[in-house]
């Protein structure tokens, strides 16, 4: 059933198997993998059935820290969620990704690659992924990889039409979940607020918050204040270790026609440092995107390296005009170092609902600039030694001055903040989503990641709501109603 | 070429370089670059008298009415630089990048928490000036009133992200509240909610992830202190505490980013760590009161009769150096009035009469007002930030003292010999990786950072001719950069000060 009232729903006092807070990726991927095992599925959405202004609203709220972005830009309160507008980039993270790289920066997750692994296959066939190309080793430090394209799908138009067909599954839209109750450990019902206001109490076996890297922590820290924090009894890491993956224009670039990068149908070709060269220079992960340039901007690399080396200039400049060369945009976005001062909090200034707004206290600092330096010189240094290029960078790279302000800054990838750990101190989730000291409230989404490699979330998203559904129907968990 | 045309093409080329000139000028010109105060001699309190009150050679030690003499020099040396409206005072000296404005705003609000100390201690609430009689509380009420003002003409401008107005108001803020019955009291209702406001903008903008974040955290606790509902910033204060308490590295030191640990540990971090507490005593005592005593037994050993081993960034704050055992004095509060409690309050004041007695002898007051060196002023040691008032943070040691003493009972109490009086010691330090050395028979402290190289030792570069060339060129501080003498030395030593310095 699609679209089923929230009062009608409330009316019925049904008792669902599971309700899933959230209709993005990983809502859905679990709507879909439990309906279709026949458990009846309550699957709230805050938002309609598209985006819309006055919904998209109460997405508001402040960035505190020296980069500033819109929180009620990056992400979309509706139907589908933030796969609305979703550009369909994925890979898998790296296995070095779930553990630690760097001494002193957590990162290391309480389940390794092997265990997303046997959900990669479901994943690509969800997301509709373009064939997996091997990274290709590229000197000592670096490697050369390959971005996977989703067409990309959109999950509302995607799955709309599977899940009105999906009998035990019903979608409520304009059902914002605005407290959890609790009793002996356990969450007996959401109270969802309708759009003109009114409240209502839906029950169910089990609850997964899949609202996304930031409401799902807005949510909890607001449940947990309201019930004097019996909803996450250990509150610690909630609403901490908040990541992006920033992104910044960080130099330039001059290939040479040997030069073994191969951009994409983005005109972007992808390298990384390898996990030894993170570890030996004391790295987090970082993609590198050379974007390549039109034949002027490239010509005007050039006449600027004919002024600090003419002879290279030169060289260049005749290799211009026989195609030997090409100019490249040195762009990258990396692994944000885990900070538990990085985080959600619950502001002062209250949406429609009463709920206070997001307040995202969120910044940057010197080991990202370590990162994003360390993964630059290795690529300038690598394209030098090998004589397939040059790189300049930019000052601030350097250390001269601060990120700069106007950039992209990020890249609308939400995570951390439910953080996943087996110590209750350092994480808001066990190694399954479960909330640590309840029984049946489980996260999904990329809330729940302790690190964030530097790949794009969503595959990893989709992986993991595979692997909550398949625990969470698995044999020896929990059985569907009768 | 015949000589009129000479002329006609020199005339051309010094019109073509004034314009040149003019167009660097609009470049880089710091407003009000020309308009240097003069120097105005005290006559009330001269420097000779202080002078005389802090001889190294006197028998006896300096007490409460000698500093009495040395506050009373230093406040009349305000109101000898203090502008008409009273909210801003502009001292004689190298200006800042930020400008006139910017450094006369330092000058009013870098005295203030000594004024604001003095009047809290239950001294005079005027004293006498060369104009006359200076009332304490009304010029500070009347400065603040204006500054926080903005249609007043003289409105000491919107708090910006690291703004210089940011750090100010953390003086102003802990003025307030140390002066809350002569000074905050007398503002009326309109004027307090100015000032709060004024003050409030701190709470938003953005601060450099190191010693920045305590002006925040300064304004928040006296704001609230002083009954202002600030509560809708206390999620980002918790933030700015969590930044600046993942600078700590234990034994009571901080690494303050890009400069990692100096002498900021002393003036800056364990000073406002103190301030902090004594407006809001439950501020993280379980982390404050052990950090700073771990941290006293260490830097007690640096102090000595004979100056410090100054090492790092703004040398000029000398006068502070005493600063954590001062704010040790009392502490714990368990062990008040034992001898040991009494050892520590004597030696925290021999340190205190130490330092001033030895800074003055070497050149740190001139014409009622701070220098800028270590001894008397010294452009090749003042960062571009620095203008001629930055230096009054060097009161900071005085502003507690005051702050504490009731009737002289603190600044008259009896002195405790300092480490290096009572014999040679070495102490290794492992968190900043110092080691100190003090020879009790030349009243020596000695410096070694074990992590720098021995050789060769990167030498103090001087404020020269090529400096002031720069500067009357561009009307801006082009002073050197002494950061690798300041820092990357292995040796400093008491008898070794850096930069210019006469014995």
């Amino acid at each position: 059933m699609f679209a089923e009232s929230l009062e009608a729903v409330a009316r019925g006092g049904r008792r669902f198997d599971v309700c899933l807070i959230g209709s993005g990726p990983a809502g859905i991927t679990l709507a879909t993998e439990l309906g279709a095992r026949g458990w009846s599925v309550l699957l709230l959405e805050a938002g309609g059935a598209h985006v819309d202004p006055d919904s998209q609203a109460m997405y508001e709220g402040e960035v505190v820290g020296p980069l500033k972005f819109d929180l009620d830009v990056g992400r979309l309160r509706c139907f589908g969620g933030s796969s609305n507008h979703w550009g369909g980039f994925c890979q898998t993270l790296d296995a070095i990704d779930f553990e630690d790289k760097v001494p002193g920066i957590d990162t290391k997750w309480p389940i390794g690659r092997s265990d997303l692994d046997p959900f990669l296959a479901r994943a690509e066939s969800i997301l509709e992924l373009t064939a997996h190309q091997p990274d290709r080793p590229y000197g000592e430090a670096l490697r050369l990889t390959t971005m996977r394209y989703s067409p990309p799908v959109n999950f509302a138009a995607k799955y709309r039409p599977v899940l009105k067909r999906m009998d035990p599954v019903t979608v409520v839209l304009d059902a914002c979940v605005v407290d959890l109750h609790e009793d002996a450990g356990a969450i007996v019902a959401v109270e969802a607020c309708g759009r003109e206001g009114s409240r209502h109490r839906l029950a169910a076996r089990q609850f997964v918050l899949c609202a996304g890297g930031i409401e799902n922590s807005r949510i909890l820290l607001w449940a947990n204040r309201k019930h004097a924090g019996r909803i996450v009894k250990e509150p610690a890491a909630l609403g901490r270790y908040w990541i992006e993956h920033p992104h910044f224009t960080v130099g330039e670039a001059l290939l040479e026609a040997q030069a073994p990068m191969v951009f994409d149908r983005w005109s972007i070709a992808w390298s990384a440092p390898t996990a030894a060269a993170m570890r030996d220079h004391g790295l987090l992960n970082a993609g590198l995107r050379l974007t390549r340039r039109p034949r002027e901007a490239a010509r005007e690399m050039a006449v600027r390296l004919a002024c600090v080396a003419p002879e290279l200039g030169q060289r260049v400049m005749a290799g211009l005009n026989r195609r030997l060369f090409c100019g490249a945009l040195l762009r990258a976005s990396w692994e944000q170092a885990p900070r538990p001062w990085n985080r959600v909090v619950l502001g002062a200034d209250l949406d429609r609902n009463g709920v206070p707004k997001a307040e995202l206290h969120w910044r940057i600092d010197e080991v990202d600039r370590q990162t994003v330096r360390g993964a630059a010189l290795l690529l300038a240094e690598t394209l030098a030694a090998r004589g397939h290029g040059r790189v300049r960078l930019d000052p601030w790279v350097l250390g001269q001055g601060m990120f700069p302000a106007d950039d992209e800054i990020k890249g609308n990838h939400h995570m951390g903040g439910t953080r996943m750990s087996v110590d209750p101190r350092r994480g808001v989730v066990d190694a399954h989503g479960l909330v640590h000291g309840l029984t049946n409230l489980h996260v999904a989404g990329s809330s729940v990641f302790p690190s964030g490699g530097a790949v794009n979330p969503t595959l990893t998203i989709v992986q993991l709501s595979l692997r909550l559904a398949d625990h969470l129907s698995g044999p020896m968990r929990f059985s569907r109603a009768a | 070429m015949s000589a009129r045309r000479i002329r006609v093409v020199l005339i051309l080329a010094l019109i073509g370089a004034g314009l040149l000139l003019h167009a660097v000028r609009l470049r880089t010109a710091v407003p009000g670059w020309n308009e240097r105060a003069k120097p105005i001699a005290t006559r009330v309190t001269p420097q000779s008298e202080v002078a005389r009150r802090f001889s190294p050679g006197r028998a006896d030690h300096p007490g409460s009415a000698d500093y009495e003499a040395l506050a009373r020099h230093l406040m009349e040396g305000f109101a000898n630089y203090r502008t008409a409206s009273g909210e801003r005072a502009h001292y004689p000296g190298e200006p800042s990048q930020a400008g006139r404005s910017a450094d006369g705003l330092e000058g009013f609000s870098r005295i203030f928490p000594l004024a604001a100390a003095w009047l809290a201690s239950g001294r005079p609430g005027s004293i006498e000036v060369a104009s006359g009689r200076l009332d304490l509380a009304q010029a500070f009420a009347r400065g603040i009133a204006v500054g926080t003002d903005p249609n007043h003409p003289a409105y000491w401008g919107d708090v910006g992200d690291y703004s210089p107005q940011l750090v100010e108001s953390a003086d102003i803020a802990l003025g307030l509240w140390l002066a809350r019955e002569q000074v905050w009291a007398r503002l009326d209702a309109t004027e307090q909610a100015r000032v709060v406001a004024w003050l409030s903008q701190s709470l938003q903008r953005q601060a450099w992830d190191g010693n920045w974040q305590l002006f925040a955290l300064t304004v928040h606790r006296a704001l609230r202190a002083l009954g202002a509902d600030v509560s809708r910033y206390d999620e980002r204060m918790q933030t700015s505490w969590e930044i600046l308490r993942s600078l700590y590295r234990g034994q009571g030191w901080f690494a303050d980013p890009p400069n990692g640990f100096d002498f900021y540990n002393a003036w800056s971090f364990h000073y406002s760590l103190y301030w902090l507490q004594q407006m809001d005593p439950g501020f993280e005592p379980e982390f404050i009161d052990p950090a700073r005593s771990e941290f006293v037994s260490t830097w007690r050993h640096l102090l000595g009769p004979r100056g410090h081993p100054l090492m790092g960034r703004s040398a000029c704050y000398r006068m502070a150096a005493p600063v954590p055992l001062l704010a040790q004095i009392g502490q714990p509060a368990g062990l008040r009035g034992t001898p040991a409690a009494e050892h520590a309050r004597g030696e925290a004041l021999r340190a205190l009469d130490t330092t001033w007695s030895w800074f003055i002898s070497h050149g740190a007051l001139e014409a009622g007002r701070v220098t800028s060196g270590f001894c008397g002023d010294d452009p090749a040691l003042q960062a571009s930030y620095s203008g001629p008032a930055s230096c009054l943070w060097s009161l900071r040691s005085l502003v507690m003292a005051f702050a504490q003493d009731r009737n002289g009972q603190l600044l008259d109490a009896p002195r405790s010999p300092l480490p290096v009086e009572l014999g040679d010691f070495r102490i290794e330090s492992s968190v900043p990786g110092w080691t100190i050395t003090g020879s009790q028979a030349l009243q020596r402290v000695e410096l070694t950072i074990e992590g720098n190289d021995a050789a060769p030792e990167p030498p103090m570069r001087r404020h020269g001719l090529l400096e002031r060339l720069r500067e009357s060129i561009v009307h801006a501080p082009r002073r050197p950069d002494n950061h690798a003498a300041l820092y990357g030395r292995r040796r400093y030593a008491s008898d070794l000060p850096p930069g210019r310095c006469t014995p």
